[in-house]
């Protein structure tokens, strides 16, 4: 390797070094938002497949499981 | 979107101590973690009454305002929920909380308190769904499996009611104006029956 070569390769490296922090973003702390990982859906999962219809159904279906007045009445028939 | 919330039917519970159970086995919890109690006023006297407290997930959360970190968040279902990553177990939202929601779990010799934990209406947290990692911070989470939380399903007498909040309401409105109110609730016609004639007293004069 030449010592052009070996300069410029040098350079290059010493540029690219200079320039890493330039890409880091600035943390502003907002007051009051939520600073933690963002959450996923309920339905956004193998069972659901993202369908949120499906999910609020299923849900639905479960809350009025618990009236045992419309499962008795149901079961009656 | 549904407005997930629990409500407890005061004239129901029997203290049993179903649900607390059933919480603790949902999410293996750790020991001296209560995520759900059940709170009895006037306990031993006649007319006791019994209710099942956790994390009632507020619309307006008091918790979520005064955290410092700012790690609580409420999903569009309307749970609120928390980042235990940010959490520094300050103990600021359990001061905060009117319910007593909020719990540290205590370890080592100077009883450390670590970061805080609370019912998480079984909607785990900011982790992939049903992951490992979930679990072991925030529990199993029955909503992304399209379940109420398990306390209220578990329920032997369906006191405690989970799930959208109008249709819970709805649900409970129902019960009041069928059972009535009084002695219409509990007592001896309830328990045996209303005779339409009273049965002859033996030795009562006619």
């Amino acid at each position: 390797m030449t010592a052009s070569r070996f300069l410029m390769v040098l350079s290059v490296g010493a540029l690219a070094l200079a320039v890493t922090g330039c890409g880091e973003k600035p943390v502003v702390y907002k007051q009051g938002v939520y600073q933690g990982k963002p959450d996923s859906k309920p339905w956004d999962n193998a069972q659901f497949n993202g369908n949120q219809v499906e999910w609020e159904k299923a849900i639905k279906a479960r809350t009025h499981g618990q009236n045992e007045y419309s499962r008795s009445v149901a079961s009656a028939k | 979107m549904a407005r997930m919330k629990f409500l407890c039917d005061a004239e129901r519970c029997i203290e049993c101590n179903g649900c607390v159970t059933a919480c603790k086995n949902e999410h293996e919890v750790p020991w001296g973690v209560n995520r759900r109690r059940v709170v009895t006023l006037n306990d031993g006297v006649p007319g006791e009454k019994s209710i099942s407290v956790a994390c009632m997930h507020c619309s307006d959360a008091p918790c979520m305002a005064v955290c410092p970190v700012d790690c609580f968040y409420k999903t569009s279902e309307g749970v609120v929920l928390h980042d235990k990553d940010l959490c520094i177990g300050c103990g600021y939202c359990f001061y905060a909380c009117p319910f007593g929601a909020p719990q540290f779990p205590q370890d080592g010799a100077f009883g450390l308190r670590g970061k805080m934990d609370k019912c998480t209406f079984c909607a785990g947290g900011p982790e992939a769904d049903n992951s490992d990692a979930e679990f072991k911070k925030y529990g199993r989470n029955r909503l992304a499996e399209g379940k109420l939380p398990a306390c209220a399903e578990m329920c032997a007498t369906k006191a405690l009611l989970g799930g959208d909040a109008d249709v819970i309401a709805d649900i409970y409105r129902d019960r009041v104006l069928k059972r009535g109110k009084g002695s219409e609730i509990w007592g001896w016609g309830t328990a045996y029956g209303k005779p339409e004639k009273p049965a002859a007293q033996p030795g009562a004069k006619s």
